[in-house]
Order: structure tokens, then sequence, then C-alpha cells
């Protein structure tokens, strides 16, 4: 049994890998919030980089961020000291300010799912991704699935053994930017345990390492003495029990038995860290006292108790399937191939009046890693011509590194199809924009199909007055069949709300509003620059002292005289919110003829009291 | 600059004498002559530079128009001719009128010779810097296209910012935002959108490195898919030639202190206008302000020097292959020259 959980979220580590390779030093710790019923915002994960800061997780984002901010204050001076003197030197609010996102769940199991087929792939034909109880686990506060499980008897060997396995696994991940943490034992809920709960120093002490390992892996060895790699589970638990096994999991602290939070509440109150010491308490008492659940997760963890492997499937609707009698990389044979395949699934959708959202293709091919291409669509549909179309831009581009053996189609996503009846009389205008509705899908099909599904978006605007979080994109391609009838809903509520404003400007006093015209830039930096700033007669600096807006900024070695300006309005974030947010912005009109956004920018307050910095944020360009 | 020169005279000029005919004497004549038409076209193909005489035929028209209804004003009446005759000497635009709609601002309309812009032609808007609001003016008037169909929005995240565009009036439901990565990709993904036909609009923050042969694709692409393109350009591809319906020049003018101050105004220059040699529209100015819906208001339009006295000159200006297209510069001659006079 092989255990994979991915260190702590994938988002993240990309994230952090991201910055790392193009801003090492620059780059701002990551942290990652969930809303908590009662206790606001919590911390869900972090980087590696905040984790040396001193935040945990759980703990409030507030606390969290402040802490960020501190440990690179106190890193500041220190800098400062080599540089010695040459000019106050430009402070990026970017690297002192950490990046606070959201927790999006359905995104980590998106990945987690896509994970485990690349698993599926590639290791073992069995991958399951762990089931969760109703309740969090104690110490581990994101209640999703994070852990993948598979089932490695007889695999092994393929690979030249268990070590190989992992350290082939490792590379796999590596390649793709992830970093795991991976146990093999007899008993998934050992892998499992072992997994989560072995720390170095633990490591050190229980294995007496023969073969060398990637780092962050164990394998517990079997309990047979001697046992062969292809021995199977049943055949080992039968025989002799070795207390191998046991002495990786005493030292492992009692949360790695995934009990609830209640549990090791009262546990911690009874003195009891690990799970030795839990082994030494007589069962039956444990179980009337803490609950049979912790008894059952003793016996998994023992191996007394098997659970059952929920295996991961990707979701079939439809499945057709072509071998090949002669393996080949033709192009045209394989898209004919391919358009015969679409035409037998059409016929399958059809019979239950649905058409494609999601197709993949997989093309098997001589060597071993299989070729996969993954469509999204728009719309619903049972256009054979228009799919093919779109499999064949993507197969043309791609380069064959072997011949393909057998391809097969797969319908993983399917919509109901909108029929609408045509009028005897042929009704153009009706006609027309049934035409513009399909001839959209497809651009959108398309556009998709090329660029990759995330780079076709729609916008949806949030309330949020912070200006970078303030719309999100959503993918349009590859999504899930609205209800018809929330959508029309969502319309109507949006309509009320424009009303509203409209009503608002009737009103003869008028207040300013963001959402008037001109109060956003059109081009907003992702990056906001840093000004030089100078007040009527003086000299640049980077940071003043004076409240009001500068007379002349410095960018890029050009000067810019303000000539108008309006402002200030200020945004600003609660402090419960992650990193407080305490802008100034004023849009300025400069005498070159331009229209820029700019803001005083707070947060250099911390370590200089009354010392701003100014920041452009945007262009209305 | 040769590129554009042989796609305005491509179309054979005798057509258009043709439709000329057609429109200031009976209509039943178009049916016999339908048939000539294209002999006399084939014809005349060589008869490329053949312009000029077309453009002299102009008081024709001027002579019979007293048989309309006296009410009429002169001014009105030149307007309309001055339209009339824009139609018949532009190219590709002699089968059917072509339909227009209107910026929702009044003074632009008046500078276009259908009233407004084109429905199925890109237009261009050369920002005089890159924060001058060339970007919010053309959403602004994209907004009242952006009301009949989706806007396809061709731009990285750091030209385009929904939030404001949604203030000026676009419906964010409405808004496909494409993001591609590369030169190529953008034009692809233009072109696709240009030609779809379910989209109402296109806006796309085009750099300087697109080509003639990328325009041109542009061009078609928006005649097939009856889809209005808007390009953002760089400054520095003012004076080059184009391949636009309609290009502009915006830039933030001095305040005028009558209007609301926290809202910039623009001068908008007509920098080339299909069609304009007629002496309509090229190189004149109208400052225009935005109110807080969005929605565009004019200030004043300035005055553009008499047709009468200019149109010939221009005329023979704009033929002249070397100032053809860079029509802003061609006035400025024109007047210093008049100067000297």
């Amino acid at each position: 049994m092989l255990e994979s959980n991915l260190c702590p979220e994938e988002k993240n580590e990309l994230d952090s890998k991201e910055n790392n390779t193009w801003q090492l030093a620059n780059h701002a710790p990551i942290l990652i919030w969930g809303e908590h019923q009662r206790r606001g915002r919590r911390v869900l994960a972090c980087c590696p980089k905040a984790r040396s800061a001193g935040v945990r997780i759980g703990m409030p984002v507030a606390q969290a961020s402040e802490l960020c901010v501190n440990t690179v204050n106190k890193l500041r001076p220190g800098n400062q000291g080599v540089g010695k003197q040459t000019e106050d030197p430009p402070v990026d609010p970017h690297s002192v300010l950490p990046r606070v996102l959201p927790h999006d769940a359905g995104e980590d199991l998106e990945a987690l799912q896509q994970l485990a087929e690349k698993f599926h792939h590639q290791i073992s034909p069995l991958v399951a991704i762990e089931t969760i109880d109703k309740k969090p686990w104690s110490g581990y506060p994101r209640h999703q699935s994070e852990s993948l499980m598979c089932e490695i008897s007889g695999i092994a060997h393929l690979y030249g053994g268990e070590a190989e396995l992992l350290t082939s696994v490792t590379q796999m991940l590596d390649s793709m930017g992830l970093a795991a943490r991976m146990a093999i034992a007899d008993h998934q809920a050992t892998a499992w345990a072992v997994a989560h709960g072995m720390t170095d120093q633990i490591r050190k002490t229980v294995t007496r390492s023969q073969d060398p390992l990637p780092p962050r892996c164990t394998i517990v060895p079997t309990q047979v003495a001697g046992g062969t790699p292809d021995s199977s589970p049943a055949f080992r638990q039968n025989s002799v029990k070795g207390h191998i096994a046991k002495a990786f999991i005493e030292p492992l602290c009692v949360t790695a038995l995934r009990i609830d939070e209640t549990t090791a509440m009262s546990l911690d109150r009874l003195g009891i860290a690990t799970i030795g010491q839990l082994l030494k308490l007589p069962r039956s008492g444990l179980a009337s006292r803490l609950g049979t659940s912790l008894v059952q997760r003793l016996q998994e963890v023992l191996g007394e108790l098997d659970s059952p492997l929920v295996v991961h499937r990707v979701p079939v609707e439809h499945r057709e399937t072509w071998k090949l009698q002669y393996p080949t990389s033709d192009q045209a044979i394989l898209q004919d191939r391919i358009a015969r395949l679409m035409k037998k699934i059409r016929a399958g959708l059809a019979t239950r009046q649905r058409g494609a959202l999601r197709i993949t293709c997989r093309l098997d091919l001589l060597v071993h890693p299989p070729l996969i291409l993954q469509i999204g669509l728009f719309a619903p549909t049972t256009d054979v011509g228009h799919l093919c179309g779109l499999l064949s831009t993507r197969l043309e581009t791609l380069r064959l590194p072997a011949d393909v053996n057998c391809i097969t189609l797969t319908v993983n996503l399917s919509g109901p199809i909108r029929t609408t009846q045509i009028s005897l009389l042929g009704d153009p205008l009706e006609n027309d924009h049934q035409a513009s509705r399909s001839s959209i899908g497809r651009l959108v099909d398309s556009l998709s199909n090329r660029l990759g599904r995330d780079q076709v978006v729609k916008v949806h605007l949030r309330k949020d007055p912070i200006p970078e979080t303030a719309y999100r994109t959503i993918p349009l391609a590859g999504n899930p069949t609205v209800n018809k009838r929330g959508g029309t809903r969502r319309n109507a509520h949006h309509l009320g709300t424009q009303h509203s404003n409209k009503q608002h400007f009737d009103k003869p006093i008028y207040h300013p509003h963001a959402s008037d015209a001109m109060r956003r830039p059109f081009s907003l930096l992702a990056s906001p620059l840093s000004l030089a700033v100078a007040s009527k007669g003086g000299s640049f600096r980077h940071t003043t002292s004076s409240t009001d807006l500068p007379d002349r900024f410095l960018l890029h070695n050009v000067a810019y005289r303000v000539l108008r300006s309006w402002g200030p309005e200020r945004i600003e974030t609660g402090w419960w919110n992650g990193p407080s947010v305490r802008r100034d912005y004023f849009r300025i009109e400069t005498d070159q003829k331009q229209w820029w956004w700019i803001y005083r920018d707070f947060s250099t307050c911390v370590q200089h009291p009354g010392q701003y910095r100014w920041v452009l944020h945007g262009r209305f360009s | 600059m040769a590129v554009q020169q042989t796609f305005e005279f491509i179309t054979p000029p005798p057509v258009a004498k043709d439709s000329f005919t057609k429109d200031s004497f009976t209509k039943d004549s178009v049916t016999k002559d339908s048939v000539t038409k294209h002999s006399i076209a084939k014809d005349s193909a060589l008869q490329l530079r053949a312009k000029p005489p077309t453009v002299k035929a102009e008081p024709q028209p001027t002579q019979t128009a007293p048989a309309q209804p006296a009410a009429t004003k002169h001014e009105q009446l030149l307007q309309k001719l001055r339209g009339r005759v824009h139609g018949i000497t532009t190219a590709a635009k002699h089968h059917r009128l072509k339909e227009t709609f209107s910026t929702g601002c009044e003074s632009i309309d008046r500078l276009l010779p259908g009233s407004g812009l084109r429905i199925d032609a890109v237009n261009e808007w050369v920002a005089d810097g890159d924060a001058s609001g060339a970007a919010a003016l053309s959403l602004a008037i994209a907004s009242a296209r952006a009301k009949k169909g989706p806007l396809v929005v061709v731009a990285d995240s750091n030209h385009f910012y929904p939030p404001a565009a949604a203030a000026v009036g676009i419906d964010p439901s409405k808004i496909i935002w494409v993001r591609p990565t590369t030169t190529a990709d953008t034009v692809w993904s233009i072109d696709q959108a240009l030609r779809c036909t379910g989209a109402s609009a296109v806006w796309a923050s085009v750099g300087a490195w697109m080509d003639d042969r990328d325009a041109r694709r542009f061009q078609l692409a928006a005649e097939k898919g009856q889809t209005t393109g808007f390009l953002v350009r760089p400054r520095s591809v003012r004076g080059r030639p184009t391949f636009a319906e309609v290009r502009f020049h915006v830039a933030i003018s001095k305040q005028v202190d009558s209007v609301d101050t926290s809202l910039p105004t623009w001068t908008l220059t007509l920098d080339r206008c299909q069609g304009s040699h007629a002496g309509i529209g090229t190189g004149r100015q109208v400052q225009v302000t935005m109110d807080h819906n969005g929605q565009l208001n004019t200030l004043t339009s300035t005055r553009m020097p008499s047709h009468e006295s200019a149109a010939v000159h221009l005329a023979s200006q704009l033929a002249h292959p070397k100032t053809a297209s860079s029509t802003s510069a061609g006035i400025e001659s024109v007047s210093r020259r008049k100067k000297r006079a």
C-alpha cells in the first residue's frame, strides 16, 4: 500500500515554486485562508517562507500576516547595512505584505482527481482518494480529501523494488512541481499514519536505512521475515506478526490515527501524546471511555482490521475504443478512426438526448505513458464534424513519440441538448438567434481548444473593494450546464441592482460611487510601480512624511508633474481579514496628458512611522 | 503604403460611375445596366488611377439638386450630397447601403459619413499615450454595440480591467475575455472572433506589431461575420497606413471650465475615414467628455476648413501616393500652402 500525501496544498506549492524561479528573494509569503464557522478566517495552508516566519495552520489570518510582516521587517535592517547608504531603498509592498488568498476546495479536489488519474495511468491500476469523515480530523483543519492511496501489490518489481518505485513517483511529481510525503506499508491505515505523522527525527531513530530513499519517504518493512516483494497482503497478514511495524507506529502522534477534535482533546488531558502510549492502555476501557471509533482506528493501524479501498474512477458516461490492427502515427488514419469513434459516441448520446461537454481522447502508444487530449465545450453538442475538428487541431500540434496502438474516446460530462421546434414557415429572426448562439459556442470551443481552457473566461464582478480582487474569472468551456431557471433569476437580480444605480444617479445630491465611469483604471498593473516623489521645490525621495499629494513623480527616471488631482478615495480592509490594506487612491492628470491611478501606501508606516510611499497602480489607458 | 493604395483602387471606379447614374436618374436603369456593368469593370481594370476623374464629376449632382424640395437648407443639402458622393466614390460600397450604428455621441456621428460607425468594419483608436483614455473611449462606444450580443475582449490582464469596463456601461455577463499569450494567438483569436456571427463586437488592444496582412485579415473577417472591431493602437502607428475603416486619434485635452472637472475631456481627431477624400471628416476634431454613467457628451466641435475651397486641393493631395496614407499631414501642408498664398 502506498500512501502519498501532497505537501500542504498543490496550488500553494506550485505558486511558491513559480515565484522562486523569477524572484527568489522577493517572493511574498503566501497564506491561504478558509472561513471557520465561529472563529472567522483561519490559515488553512501556507508556504515554507510563511512557515519559517512562525505561521501555523489554524491560526487567525490577522495574526499570521502580522508574523510575516514582522519577520520581513526584522530582516530588512541587516540588508540596509550591507547596502550602506546608497539611497533610501524602495520598499516593495509585495515583499512586505503576504499574499493572502481564499481557499478553493473545489479547485483542490479537481487537481487531486487529475493527479489520481495520472497515477492511475502511470503507477498503479488501483488508486483511491482518501475518504473523509463527517467531522474534520484533529490537526487537519482542511476538511477535504488530500491523500492518494495506491494498491501496489505485484507492482513494485516492475520498477525494481519499492525504493525505486518511490524514486520514480518522486520524479514524476517533481516534473509537475509537486512534493509529497509517501509511505509504503502493509495496510492502508498504517501507511496513512506513517506518511502523515512521520517526522525526520523519528525516521532517523526507527529506520536502519539500507536503501537510499527520496526525502519524506518511508517504507515500513513487511511483517514476513525476508518477505518476497510479490507476496500478497493476505499472505503477509497470516504470517508471524513481527514487531517491526509497531516500532514505526509507536512514536507517532495520536493525530495520525485520524481522530476527531474531542477525542484528541481528552487524550491530551490524559497526557497521552503518542500511539505507543495509547497501545499500552487496555482497549476495553478505551472503547467505553473514548468511543469505539478510536479502537477501530487502532485496529486499522495495527492491521487487525482492513478498511475497504474506494478506488477512484473517472466518471465515464460513454466510452468507445478502437484497437488499431497495425500501430501507426499517420495523421490521416488516426483522424479517420477518431471520426468513426465519434460517430459511435454520438449515436450513444443521441439515444439519451444529450450532448458532450467534456471529451477525453486517449492514445495508447507503443511506449508507456499514453497521450491524453481533453476537450471542454461551451454548450452540449452532438456535432461530429465540430468535435472532430477540435480534436484534429489538437492532434496536429502534437508530436507523437511513438506509433499509436489504441484510441479511446470517453465522454466525461454531458448535458441535455436544448431542442427547439423549427417553425414550419421559418421565422428568420428566430433562426438567426439560434445560429448566433451556436456560433458563439463554436467560437468559445475553438478558442479554448487552442489557447487553453483558462484563457477564455467570463467575468464575474465581486463586491470587493480591493481592486485586485474585484472580479473573478470563470472558464467558459467544459462547465456542467447550469439550471436555466437559476440563470434567469440571477439576471433579474443583476438588472435590479442596475436599476437601483440609476435611481441613485437621479438623486439631486450626487455621491461618488466606485462603479461610476472613470473611477477605476482600464489597465491595472499586476505589480504596482513604486514612485519617487518630490514636493514643490524639493528633491526626489522614495518616501515622504507629508500627507499632501506631491507635486512631482519620478517613474523610470522620467519626471511627471501633477496638473490636477481628484481624491482621496480610501480603500481599507479590516484587520481581521488578513494583512490590512490601507491606501488612499488619487486620480491624477500629469503634465504629459496622462491619467494615472496612484495611491499613498500606509504599509510602510509600520517600520517608519509617518513615512508614506506613493505607488502607481493603474492607468486610464 | 503600396498595399493600401492597391486596395483603395482595386474595385474599378467605372462601377461607381454606374451607380452614380443610377442614383441621379431612374431606378429602372439598374437592371439594364447590370450586365454592362461587369463588362465595363473588366475593360477598365487597368484604369486603376482613374480616381481623379470621378472626383471631378462632382459638380454634376450639385446641379441636379435644386429639383428637390426647396425647404432643405443649403447646408443640409450639401451634407446629403457629400454623403452620396462618398457612397459613390468609395470602394466596395456600390451594391448596398452598409449598416451603421450610432456611437452614442452626436458630434462623433456627425464626423462619420454614414452618421455612425459601420457594423461590419474594423476601427482603430490610436492612443496618444499609455494613459490617455483611448481604451475608455472605445469601450464606451463599444457598449452601444455590446447590447446586441456578446463582446469579445482580446487582451491580457494588464490591458483590460473588467470593473472599469462595467462602469462605462458594458454588461459584465456579456463579456467573453480571451487572454492569448503570443502574438500569433492574438491575431488568430481576433480573426476568429470577428468571423463569428454571434458576437456583436470585438475589442482588442493591439500593439505596433500588427502588419498589413493581419489588418486585411481582420477587415475580411469583420465583413464575413458582421462584427465590429475596436482596436486600440499605440501612438507609434499614427500616420502609418491602415486598413481600418475609421481611425481616431485620442488625446486628453485641456480642461474646459464649464464642465464637471472630475472626468477627462478628450480631443478626438478623425485621422482616417474610408471615403473621406470627398471632404468629409478627416482631420476634423471634436471634444467629448463622459458623464458618470459612461455616456459621451459633446463639448465643442472645431471648425473645419471649408470644403468648397479645399476640396479640390485635398483630392489631388490625397490622390498623390505619398501623402494618401497620412491624411493629417496632407491637411497640414494644404493649410500651409494657403498661408503662403
